[in-house]
């Protein structure tokens, strides 16, 4: 199946990041999430969890989680994934687009992690990329650890890059970013669930805005 | 007022680096820094391979290290760290690079942890003499 790929229009951009720009841009909004909260629950008779985090950098994020007594590990995997330039030849012409150069892997220990957050990484990911981090995920989690991960499902007007600020163990603000376009995919459900099928999962619930949080737990052994 | 000296841009070093003033670097250094009772600032220009121990580290340039602060490590929106963060205090900018583990340390726990560390580096050669 040819994977939906949305390029954010240009003029989603923030004042906060480009004071100069004179366009209408969107500005944060606040959501809840259900999922981290759970998360952070879950995690809580663990002392100093190691949590991994391959969103976007967020300063504020880091600070709020270490002083809740997380060991945080930071490694922005969207911020390093490249704009795909428009292909130089047109769709008649029959050649196929090159395949999307693998994932750098992740390179920490097997079983070594309590949770992940991957927030939207796998909506900027083709199906491949996508399968190769599950598999990853899969290897540096530890047996009943836990992964978080957002899909956008709006279809008629997706959201530009984004960064996921935590506000509190139940709230998010969402920052619209001053960026190149990288295109987004929407996943249909069958597709997160063959991501997913190597975990359990604890709670995959729709948002208002259109996003769908997936929380899953690895399996013992 | 304490003083504040300054690599400068054009300067190179390789090897131990430690002090009791305030230091900018915005030259090259590879080795080790060790400022633990003063500021460590690391300039736009400054491109750091070194374990780095200071009271505070400010990083606007380049790190490939471990940094550990009594107070606080910060890295500004052109700073780029790759390395692990041990601190109190840790913030980062957005728009700055980072890889790596941030834990938040207190003052005690850095001196066991430095006690520790230089225990284990006392007793190698003893170590290593039993084994010969």
């Amino acid at each position: 199946m040819i994977p939906s790929l949305y390029l954010p229009s240009p003029r989603a951009r923030t004042l906060r990041d480009n004071p100069n720009h004179l366009e209408k841009t969107p500005s944060p909004q606040v959501f809840p999430t259900h999922n981290l909260k759970r998360l952070l629950q879950m995690l809580s008779g663990i002392p100093k969890p190691h949590v991994l985090d391959l969103g976007r950098l967020s300063g504020p994020n880091i600070e709020w989680l270490i002083q809740r007594g997380f060991k945080v590990y930071v490694d922005d995997r969207v911020t390093s994934l490249k704009p795909v330039p428009p292909s130089p030849t047109s769709p008649k012409s029959g050649k196929k687009k090159p395949p999307p150069a693998p994932l750098e892997p992740l390179d920490y220990d097997p079983a070594f992690f309590h949770a992940i957050l991957c927030w939207d990484l796998f909506d900027y990911l083709v199906v491949k990329q996508a399968q190769e981090l599950g598999a990853d995920i899969a290897r540096i989690l530890k047996p009943k650890g836990l992964f978080l991960a957002f899909f956008n499902f709006n279809h008629s007007s997706p959201p530009p890059p984004l960064r996921y600020r935590i506000l509190r163990a139940d709230q998010l603000e969402y920052e619209p970013l001053s960026l190149d376009p990288i295109p987004r995919r929407i996943y249909e459900n069958r597709e997160i669930q063959e991501l997913f099928s190597g975990f359990d999962t604890i709670n995959s619930c729709f948002l208002k805005n259109q996003m769908r949080e997936v929380l899953v737990q690895g399996r013992s052994g | 007022m304490g003083q504040t000296a300054i690599i400068g841009q054009s300067i190179q070093i390789k090897g131990e680096l430690t002090g009791n003033e305030d230091l900018t670097i915005d030259g090259t250094v590879e080795g080790n820094i060790e400022l633990k009772q003063n500021n460590l600032t690391i300039g736009p220009n400054g491109n750091i391979k070194a374990d780095i121990n200071a009271k505070t580290v400010t990083i606007t340039g380049k790190v490939e290290g471990n940094v550990t602060a009594d107070e606080k490590v910060e890295i500004r929106e052109t700073g780029n760290l790759r390395g692990n963060i041990a601190a109190p205090r840790v913030v980062i900018a957005d728009g700055a690079f980072f890889k790596g583990s941030v834990e938040m340390e207190k003052k005690s726990d850095l001196a066991k942890e430095k006690q520790h560390r230089d225990e284990k580096t006392d007793s190698r050669p003893e170590l290593l003499a039993a084994k010969s």
